[in-house]
């Protein structure tokens, strides 16, 4: 029935390995059709625009923030699904882009899948990632009144019963 | 000429805890932008603080009308960690709760839909048949709305004895409703003159803006987790899909609409297949550490849950994706519309300001 | 000191017999009890009643149940009696004195239109030999009530509720005063009395069917009820003009409202329905009473099955299709008084 179903995923990984070598890290099938990699915030754009336009991974299932404070970095995950007429591809690749604690930006993916808009502006409100050239970084679920510099959750943050 | 600036929402009747900033310039909204966060609890964060089990009816509330696919993308994520494999009898029941909900949501959208068009039998005939369907529910989990019945592992308690003959009868009943619903709400011809035409979202915004659930299958892509990707034995049971390509919210209506009588069948074909067998298999406390990303198809659309864990008995991080924030950049059809023609849009995208705010 | 106290007994002992002349004079009984206010009260909350148990009744609910025993017959007057004692509120920056002299304006308009609606032969205030001219006057008076309780209170939903009430019922109007022109022709008169009696042989609604559905469609729209309920939709503007109001202000609206309803019924029943005309077991009240409550149970089975309908709708509606057809209804209305003159 779908055409798009029968995609290899072993094939992608080798394919996204010979094209960007070095720059991207450590591409690896978590489970079928679960594909997780990281790449420098450097070149997530290109990495993103040639995912889009070679596997057609147009449509985005979520961005997350993770703060990892240990390793004294924020991790951003887009995890990418395609869509066509037919449907969802059962694919969905997992983006990881790491972005430094203390000077936390990385360049917005609106450019690329406008879908993201909502999510980048969620994850710079509750996680304080600045995403460059995204349209409008404004309040969307915290209170007006809420103050500045304090990122709900970031892991420095802490509820009051903890 | 001038334009008068206004919010709908947080207080309107009928839209809930939720707004709009709508900027009307004669009777035309020149600008509507929504404004979400009125009901945000941090459920993400909270989840950080608690064990895996005691974080289900945490988040199950955020979905109030559709609590069973919440829970189960949630328990799915956590079997995928833990490696488990879920008892084929457990994936059948969760099949029925999932319809059931899904029923239960779209008789709730038809309510709303219902008196957002002034058409009050309506909501009372909805809330009436989504009242058996709680009754039901509440038979076989013992809670009439949120239920907490789907949990890591299986389900909580195997069903009832004659509950197959107690939901055939449901079901009964409501298909036979189903058909007048039909004749005095979505075939009345005002309804049709409200909705045909209003609201259009052709197929490639709706990729690129991102929508899910029966949004997007009414512009007329068929896209359903539950055939694309099919968890919980979705692919032992035969059903279809249905596809408009008007993608007004005529579309969006018709297709909930014919969800209610495809989940009635589907849940018939389930307690056909039923396995014998556990419902439940034991999930230890402590997940080992890595991360797992599950997607379930709602009753508003894709719901993804993702899941970090560092080997505790607690989540590093979650992430819910949910449908009704997901369809927040629909809003933007809102533009150009007539103020009439805000609640039937705004209905028609069946947005739940929880679901959305977590 | 008793040289002045004298004249004012006379004075008071005059002013009780002229009071109790009052008292005793037809007309009195005619204001206060039947068919004047007293009346009109009881009709009223009944509607009010059967509004509610009516639509209860189509939507699969049981409806008010307790107050005054049988049915929930007096949940209208608990329900005034509540809205008696809750606080009324005036927003800060509404215009005071208009937005709190509306209500009473409208409860007065609304009941002076039933001045002229005979409920028998006998039984009616003021017999005008203009009565239909006098009720489409003072109708015309309920839009500009309406912006102005939009407007004096100052705020926005109120206000486009008193715009689209005000060209709404403007919109409507015409084709409603056309449609009674037809019936105005049939009985040669505007006095309701003469066209009731017109109907003696044939009720209008038999002559002029089409002229009967324009009537009540275009009634509806000047009733603001579903599916024309446009100024009034909770869900786009939520209560239109009536929003900012509370407490016994809002009561008087929701009366004055009901009291147009009754009134449009009985309007329709004595222009289509031959008034009080029915066979002489019953008294012709009784015969007038109950048309007019099957009159609103149309209405209100309407607003049971329809949802509202839409703002460039109403306008189409209302100018391409319902004024048109006033139109031919007129020319039918001719013919038939052409043909019942014997001159074909």
């Amino acid at each position: 029935m779908l055409t798009l179903q029968k995609v290899n995923e072993t094939k992608i990984i080798d394919e996204l390995r010979d094209k960007f070598g070095e720059r991207i890290d450590t591409p690896k099938l978590l489970r079928p059709n679960r594909i997780v990699m990281t790449v420098e915030k450097e070149n997530v754009i290109e990495i993103a625009q040639f995912l889009k336009d070679t596997y057609a991974l147009n449509y985005v299932a979520s961005v997350s923030g993770i703060d990892y404070l240990e390793e004294n970095k924020f991790v951003v995950v887009y995890h990418v699904s395609s869509m066509s007429e037919d449907g969802h591809l059962p694919l969905v690749l997992a983006l990881k882009v790491p972005v430094d604690r203390q000077t936390p930006f990385m360049p917005s993916l609106v450019s690329i899948w406008k879908s993201v808009e909502w999510h980048e502006r969620e994850t710079w409100e509750l996680f304080g990632i600045e995403f460059k050239d995204h349209p409008r970084l404004e309040r969307l679920l915290l209170p007006e009144d809420w103050p500045e510099n304090q990122f709900p959750l970031r892991k420095d943050f802490l509820l009051e019963d903890e | 000429m001038s334009s008068i600036k206004f919010s709908v929402g947080p207080q309107h009747s009928g839209i809930g805890h939720f707004r709009m900033k709508i900027t009307l310039q004669g009777d035309t909204i020149i600008e509507a932008e929504p404004d979400p966060g009125f009901v945000h609890r941090g459920a993400e964060k909270i989840s950080e603080t608690r064990e895996y089990l005691q974080n289900v009816p945490m988040i199950e509330r955020q979905c109030l009308a559709d609590v069973s696919s919440v829970t189960l993308a949630y328990a799915m994520a956590i079997e995928e960690l833990a490696d488990v494999e879920v008892p084929p009898r457990a994936q059948f029941i969760r099949i029925i709760m999932c319809e059931l909900s899904r029923i239960m949501s779209h008789l709730y959208w038809l309510s709303i839909m219902g008196i957002f068009l002034g058409h009050s039998t309506m909501f009372m005939w909805s809330f009436g048949n989504r009242d058996i369907f709680i009754d039901l529910a509440e038979r076989i989990t013992g809670s009439r709305v949120s239920y907490t019945y789907i949990i890591p592992g299986g389900v909580r308690y195997d069903l009832p004895d004659g509950i197959k003959d107690r939901t055939m009868e449901t079901l009964d009943y409501f298909q036979g409703r189903l058909k007048e619903h039909d004749a005095i709400f979505l075939s009345n011809p005002i309804f049709k003159r409200r909705t045909k035409g209003v609201g259009v979202l052709n197929r490639a915004d709706a990729i690129r803006m991102g929508v899910t659930g029966p949004t997007l299958r009414a512009s007329g892509v068929r896209g359903d987790i539950r055939k694309d990707e099919p968890y919980s034995s979705y692919d032992k049971l035969d059903f279809e899909i249905p596809i408009f390509t008007e993608g007004d919210s005529y579309a969006r209506a018709l297709v909930r609409f014919k969800e209610m009588e495809i989940s009635s069948s589907i849940i018939r074909k389930a307690f056909e297949n039923l396995p014998e067998g556990d419902f439940k298999v034991k999930v230890r406390k402590k997940v080992p550490e890595g991360e797992a990303f599950s997607r379930v198809e709602a009753a508003r659309g894709e719901l993804a849950c993702y899941i970090i864990s560092d080997g505790s008995a607690k989540p590093y991080r979650l992430k819910m994706s949910t449908p009704s924030f997901r369809n927040l950049p629909g809003f933007s059809l809102l533009k150009d519309s007539m103020l009439g023609d805000m609640p039937t849009i705004y209905m028609s995208l069946d947005y739940w300001p929880p679901d959305a705010d977590r | 000191m008793n040289a002045v106290n004298i004249p004012q007994i006379v004075n008071l002992q005059q002013l009780i017999m002229f009071i109790f002349g009052v008292l005793k004079s037809e007309l009195f009984f005619k204001i206060i009890i039947f068919p004047g206010i007293f009346t009109i009260l009881i009709t009223v909350s009944e509607l009010i009643w059967l509004e509610r148990k009516y639509l209860a009744k189509m939507q699969l609910r049981v409806g008010p149940q307790y107050a005054g025993r049988i049915a929930g017959i007096l949940q209208p007057v608990a329900d005034f009696i509540k809205l008696l004692f809750k606080e009324t509120i005036i927003p800060e920056k509404a215009d005071k004195i208009f937005f709190q002299i509306v209500p009473i304006i409208l409860v007065t308009v609304a009941a002076t239109t039933l001045t002229v609606i005979p409920l028998s032969e006998t039984d009616v205030i003021s017999n005008l030999g203009v009565g239909l001219l006098f009720t489409f006057a003072i109708l015309a008076m309920f839009p500009i009530l309406a912006l102005l309780a939009g407007w004096a209170s100052n705020s926005k939903y109120p206000f486009i509720g008193g715009i689209r009430a005000l060209f709404q019922q403007i919109s409507y109007e015409v084709p409603l005063w056309f449609s009674a022109l037809g019936v105005v022709i049939l009985a040669g008169s505007l006095n309701f009395v003469d066209i009731v009696r017109a109907q003696e042989t044939f009720w209008f609604i038999l002559l002029l069917p089409l002229g009967a559905l324009i009537f009540l469609v275009a009634m509806t729209a000047e009733l603001e009820r579903i599916p024309f309920d446009l100024p009034e939709a909770e869900t786009e503007i939520v209560s239109g003009w009536i929003a900012e109001y509370s407490g016994m202000n809002y009561a008087l609206i929701m009366l004055s409202l009901y009291i147009k309803l009754y009134f449009a019924s009985a309007m329709f029943t004595a222009l289509f329905l031959g008034g009080w005309l029915g066979p002489s077991i019953l008294p012709p009240a009784f015969w007038f009473l109950t048309k007019t409550f099957i009159v609103a149970l149309v209405l209100m089975t309407i607003r049971g099955v329809l949802p509202r309908v839409r703002l460039a709708d109403l306008i189409k509606i209302g100018w391409e299709r319902l004024l048109i057809l006033s139109l031919v209804n007129i020319i039918l209305a001719i013919v038939v008084k052409l043909v019942l003159l014997g001159v074909y």
